[in-house]
């Protein structure tokens, strides 16, 4: 409590404490609002009172509430800031106690002249949030007595005060409704998502798919998905919308909805490519883009056809050690519509693994802004070639160990095709 | 004429406007300010060619790759052009990985970059 108002008497100090506990007692801004008029009319026992907002695209004040006006007279009243007396006060930050409005040429008698109201004396508070002056307080007339006393200037301080710290809390309770109702709009969102992704694991001729997916935040923009084209042909998929969170997620969607009524539609992979980009192109945003690894993984043949469209190679790991990297054979998906995609082909041996990725697992950092790295991947991955599933336990736990802590800011996605390995 | 932004300086020549990106670490809340200097070089200014210069850039995530992207479609739109001058290998690679020298033109010189956007 400051210095001043210890010197006001025990029940005007009382008075003081009951208008606290009646602001408080809702959360609802306009109604404090309206208590917050009844109140300081009573606690300074004056006529009339008003509240002033201000708008500060406008830089106006308004009149919000007005004990001597109706809502059709107060509509419209507004006061710019640095003119008349609330004016002055909501520039200048200073409570103003005018003890005859006649004398001062600041007055603004335009309510007067609308309610037929006669101002005699006025005293004018700041309205004040965190610092940030957000309007002001008006009594009018004090009752029986020539003017506003020096204990009303300090009983109104107090008051705009405490205003101002339930102001504050109505705000801040205001946004913590509206984080825990989008928190609750992204947790369906995210489960959605996931219903997006393949619900089990794929068998088919000693092979086994897999996929892992951890978003940075709710939701996000890598998918992983596999398709049984026929029964020798699998079609396995990877891709990374640029950017994340949303908006990204809703174009993973839009690719998922794309590729499965593509793939039903018995559409051969380089017509499926081309028709994926060309509807990116058309349907996305002008600043995403999407990197894609599809792969057709011909079981009997022992090959894999694949487009790699600007994402980071895949990797077949051979149970001897050998490394083949499917690189990036096209440009990223979305950016040119008319771009034809052409694939490439290579073996897919037995007692082998495909290992396709985001780059949220190569690009983990670490506090010292180390990456995980490409090559610290192939590592993990070589130790692993004979139990490639460890993988899903192993490869996670890694990354984070790397990260030490640090929170991950990508989407972290895998995908493994493991070949009649044990 | 120079003008300065937080984390850009963009220099307005008369055949292009070279901005410089004064960030080693360039992910989402860098990307969303670039964007805002793309939209004011291309839609306020009228800017029809622009070198970015990237570098002082060690890391790039998808986002702000897309932001360049951004520029170049743009661009594209209104016959205008966008050269990027990058001296960090793994920042070239993730240009090189999506293909985008497809689209527009990735140096390692300034100078070499300077004398496209003047020749073309």
């Amino acid at each position: 409590m400051s210095q001043d108002i210890k010197t006001l008497p025990r029940e005007k100090l009382e008075a003081l404490i009951r208008a606290f506990e009646l602001i408080s007692s809702s959360f609802n801004p306009e109604e404090v609002l309206k208590i917050v008029l009844e109140q300081i009319s009573k606690l300074l026992n004056a006529e009339a009172g008003s509240i002033f907002l201000l708008d500060e695209r406008t830089n106006e004040l308004q009149l919000k509430y007005a004990t001597n006006l109706t809502n059709e007279e107060k509509k419209g009243i507004t006061v710019p800031l640095g003119k008349g007396l609330a004016g002055y006060v909501a520039e200048k930050g200073e409570i103003l106690n005018i003890k005859d409005v006649m004398e001062d040429n600041r007055f603004f008698s335009q309510i007067d002249e609308i309610t037929g109201f006669k101002t005699r004396n006025i005293l004018t508070v700041p309205l004040k949030n965190s610092e940030k002056i957000i309007g002001v307080l008006q009594a009018l007339n004090k009752k029986n007595q020539s003017s506003f006393t020096e204990e009303d200037e300090i009983l109104s301080m107090e008051f705009s005060r405490l205003v101002g710290l339930t102001l504050e809390k109505i705000y801040l309770h205001a946004q913590l409704l509206e984080k825990k109702s989008i928190e609750t709009d992204l947790m369906i969102a995210n489960s959605i998502q996931n219903l997006m992704l393949p619900s089990s694991d794929l068998i088919i001729k000693n092979t086994y798919i897999r996929g892992y997916y951890k978003p940075a935040n709710y939701v996000g923009g890598d998918y992983y998905d596999y398709f049984q084209v026929d029964e020798n042909k699998i079609l396995v998929v990877l891709a990374d919308v640029s950017g994340k969170g949303a908006q990204a997620s809703l174009i993973m969607m839009s690719v998922k909805a794309y590729l499965s009524s593509a793939i039903e539609s018995n559409l051969n992979f380089i017509t499926i490519s081309n028709k994926l980009n060309k509807f990116l192109a058309a349907h996305t945003p002008t600043d995403k883009f999407i990197t894609i690894f599809l792969g057709l993984i011909d079981l009997q043949q022992n090959k894999i056809q694949y487009i790699n469209s600007g994402h980071d190679p895949a990797l077949i790991i051979t149970n001897n050690g050998e490394v083949i990297e499917l690189k990036s054979n096209n440009i990223v998906m979305g950016v040119l519509d008319d771009f034809e995609f052409i694939s490439s082909e290579t073996a897919f041996p037995n007692n082998s693994f495909l290992f396709t990725y985001s780059d949220g697992l190569t690009e983990a950092h670490n506090h010292s802004n180390q990456v995980f790295g490409f090559e610290n991947l192939k590592k993990v991955l070589l130790e692993n070639k004979n139990y490639p599933l460890n993988l899903f336990q192993i490869l996670p736990e890694k990354i984070f160990e790397h990260a030490s802590g640090r929170e991950q800011f990508d989407d972290m996605t895998f995908l493994i095709v493991v070949r009649n390995l044990i | 004429m120079n003008e300065k932004e937080i984390l850009f300086n963009i220099i307005k020549e008369p055949y292009y406007c070279l901005l410089e990106v004064h960030v080693h670490y360039a992910n989402s809340p860098i990307t969303s300010k670039l964007k805002e200097v793309i939209d004011k070089l291309i839609f306020r200014d009228r800017v029809r060619k622009i070198l970015f210069d990237l570098s002082k850039v060690e890391f790039v995530d998808s986002s702000f790759i897309g932001a360049i992207v951004y520029a170049y479609k743009n661009l594209l739109q209104q016959e205008g052009k966008i050269a990027v001058v990058i001296q960090s290998a793994s920042v070239s690679d993730r240009f090189l990985i999506a293909h985008l020298d497809t689209l527009f033109k990735i140096f390692n010189n300034m100078n070499e970059a300077k004398n496209y956007l003047i020749e073309h």
